[in-house]
């Protein structure tokens, strides 16, 4: 290639490689198209049973057996699952038996533990185990929220300026008070997450006492909307105009925070959100619907219509949601980063889901059902 | 004066002129600032008045907002229907316990004219009325509302049922020519407003409690605000502005206040305990003690 000048060498070579990897990718298609294959996994839901969610009972009273299906896995369905449908609630085993259902008297705080149905005038908060029978009572000013494991309780004012955390006795462990009132709360492992109306999230531990207090990046309107704890990770939803998500890791005891970005939303009431189970994705309200972002990439990880009814995380990475549709609402199963797996239409408005041992609890206004979503 | 207290001073002269009104066209004030409600202070006023429209105190913006029955939420919601607006220079006001479904939160501006709800009855609540908190972001503290709008018509003034010395771990009521011990000892006053516009003795804190021991000012508290104060412990712990005493240190039950500690030594002393409501009505009571050895 003598005279011909080396950077023009360079350039007919870039082009050529170009033009290969073009090529490649055409063939690839064409391969694809040609000669499909099937992924190996097919999805499919399963409905395993559905009952009426039975009148309210007395403590320690059993419904009459379901319709139990025929199961090697006697122990695993005899697991039982808090759950609610409309104003009702309860506990039920895997296998459809209802171990005990009543209806909520204004609120329930529910756990693993047991619950307690509070009134909407409530001084005393009684806490009943999963069968319904009384294990103590407290006296609480405001209305009770119990840890999903049931062995913490605390209260929040009726004003929503004093968090406190009490004991089985009704001895205050601590209190927390507010000038600004609380927008939105976060529980894992004992830690809390409280965001106020006045834009700051205070971290309190589990004693109580205030380890860090965050403030997002300035919006207009200062703002706490969403807040969602998971071990080591802290995410918040805050401001008006704009309106930002900040994702926080924990480096050396302290909450840094590891990717802001404004959401283009103009939310002004609480945006539910929550980690997926092994913490990688973070589900968080829009005003268009719901957003996934994938926290290991750092990118978004998918986009639903809808306002969110009720979201359910599996330990395996699928993600339950329930979304308003017209006078009804929408149920989807997906996973974060591929499409819907399932998607049907429900004639309910009001929803919940939640996930047991791969098993997805659905209720609604006076009917309660299971189904399993299997892949082969 | 601190900086704190001359700030809230400038504020609360300059509120009157930026136009803050009542939300409500007829107002009947049932529970005032700083009450005891069992466990935490009444961070703001209650009002009732029947079934009326809620109008903004004024011009703002709407911040936040939740709709009972229709909204999700991560703590339960005493103030059911409720929604918070913004207006100038920090300050904030939120309107609680609305009718359900009557809230107009698709509006993000209001005038401070046209209505943002009706007087409702969600929530934690006994019957209809309005719960008002007003916020100050800027001095991050809650603002006795009654300090900042404009005065309501009141002649009735508070009373003074009862005043009791502490020493060790009884009260005893004091009476004119009651003896006590000398030393140290703390003092605590039951007492209470009342509202001539409702029919019966309905019982409110009232604003301002001065003590006096011969003529000298021993202690002085005011229901004008609260702020967060940092506890020993770490936990934050409201406190009323002035005084910075946190619900537990005023209140001994829901109308018996721990007003302060006086020095008792031998001879006579004249502990004079006045007690002024929002309105500016006043009541004193007098007791002649005699101290012993």
């Amino acid at each position: 290639m003598e005279g011909v000048p080396s950077d023009r060498v360079s350039s007919l070579r870039r082009r050529r490689s170009r033009r290969y990897l073009i090529l490649a990718f055409v063939l690839g298609l064409l391969y694809l198209f040609l000669f499909p294959q099937p992924s190996g996994r097919e999805g499919f839901f399963k409905p395993v049973w559905s009952r009426p969610i039975p009148a309210p009972q007395g403590p320690a009273a059993p419904t009459s057996a379901a319709q139990v299906p025929e199961s090697g896995q006697a122990g695993a369905e005899r697991r039982l699952s808090w759950f609610k449908a409309g104003r009702h609630f309860g506990f039920v085993r895997l296998d459809g038996q209802v171990q005990y259902a009543a209806e909520a008297l204004h609120g329930v705080a529910l756990s693993e533990l047991g619950f307690i149905n509070y009134p909407r005038v409530a001084d005393n908060f009684v806490f009943q185990d999963t069968a319904g029978r009384f294990q103590y009572a407290v006296r609480g000013y405001g209305y009770p929220i119990l840890d999903p494991g049931g062995e913490l309780l605390f209260s929040v004012s009726t004003d929503l300026t004093e968090l406190k955390h009490l004991d089985r006795d009704g001895e205050v462990l601590w209190s927390a008070g507010f000038f600004s009132p609380i927008t939105a709360l976060a529980l894992s492992g004992g830690e809390c997450a409280v965001g106020l109306l006045d834009g700051t999230v205070k971290l309190l531990e589990a004693g109580g006492r205030i380890a860090q207090d965050f403030m997002p990046e300035p919006s207009r309107i200062p703002v706490i909307l969403g807040v969602a704890l998971a071990p080591g990770r802290l995410a918040v939803l805050s401001g008006i105009d704009p309106q930002r998500l900040t994702i926080l890791e924990r480096r050396g005891g302290q909450f840094a925070p590891v990717q802001t970005l404004a959401t283009g939303s103009d939310l002004r009431r609480e945006a539910l959100m929550h980690f997926s189970v092994d913490g990688r994705f973070l589900a968080y309200e829009t005003d268009t619907g719901l957003a996934l972002r994938d926290l290991r990439r750092g990118g978004a990880a998918g986009e639903l219509p809808g306002r969110l009814l009720a979201l359910g995380c599996d330990g395996d990475g699928l993600l339950a949601l329930g979304c308003r549709e017209g006078g009804g609402s929408r149920l989807r199963l997906l996973r974060p980063l591929s499409s819907v797996l399932y998607e049907r239409p429900l004639p309910a408005g009001d929803l919940f889901l939640r996930f047991l041992d791969g098993s997805l609890l659905i209720g609604f206004p006076g009917r309660l059902l299971r189904a399993d979503y299997l892949e082969e | 004066m601190k900086p704190i207290l001359l700030a809230i001073a400038i504020g609360v002269l300059a509120w009157p002129v930026a136009g803050f009104d009542w939300p409500l066209d007829k107002v009947v004030l049932t529970a005032t600032f700083g009450e005891s409600r069992g466990d935490h202070f009444h961070a703001g006023v209650d009002l009732g008045g029947g079934d009326q429209e809620v109008r903004p105190i004024a011009a703002g913006e709407l911040v936040f907002s939740f709709e009972e029955g229709e909204d999700r939420a991560s703590v339960p919601v005493g103030l059911g229907s409720y929604l918070v607006l913004q207006h100038q220079g920090g300050v904030r006001s939120l309107y609680g316990h609305l009718e359900a479904g009557s809230m107009r939160r698709d509006e993000k501006l209001f005038d401070g004219s046209g209505p943002l709800g009706r007087v409702g009855a969600t929530g934690y609540s006994l019957g209809k009325h309005l719960h008002l908190t007003i916020i100050d972001t800027e001095m991050r503290s809650l603002i006795n509302p009654l300090a900042v709008l404009p005065p309501l018509p009141d002649r009735q003034p508070p009373v003074v049922k009862e005043l009791l010395l502490r020493a060790g771990r009884e009260a005893v009521a004091a009476r004119n020519g009651s003896s006590f011990r000398q030393g140290t000892t703390e003092v605590l006053a039951q007492l209470y407003d009342l509202r001539e516009d409702v029919s019966f003795a309905w019982r409110m804190a009232p604003y301002r409690i001065s003590l006096y021991q011969d003529g000298r000012e021993v202690a002085s508290l005011r229901l004008d605000g609260l702020h967060e104060k940092l506890q020993r412990d770490g936990t934050p712990r409201l406190a009323l502005l002035e005084s910075d005493l946190s619900f537990g240190e005023l209140y001994e039950s829901e109308w018996l206040l721990r007003i302060g500690e006086v020095k008792l030594v031998p001879g006579q002393t004249t502990l004079s305990l006045f007690v002024a409501d929002y309105a500016g009505n006043e009541s004193s009571r007098d007791f002649l003690l005699t101290v012993t050895d």
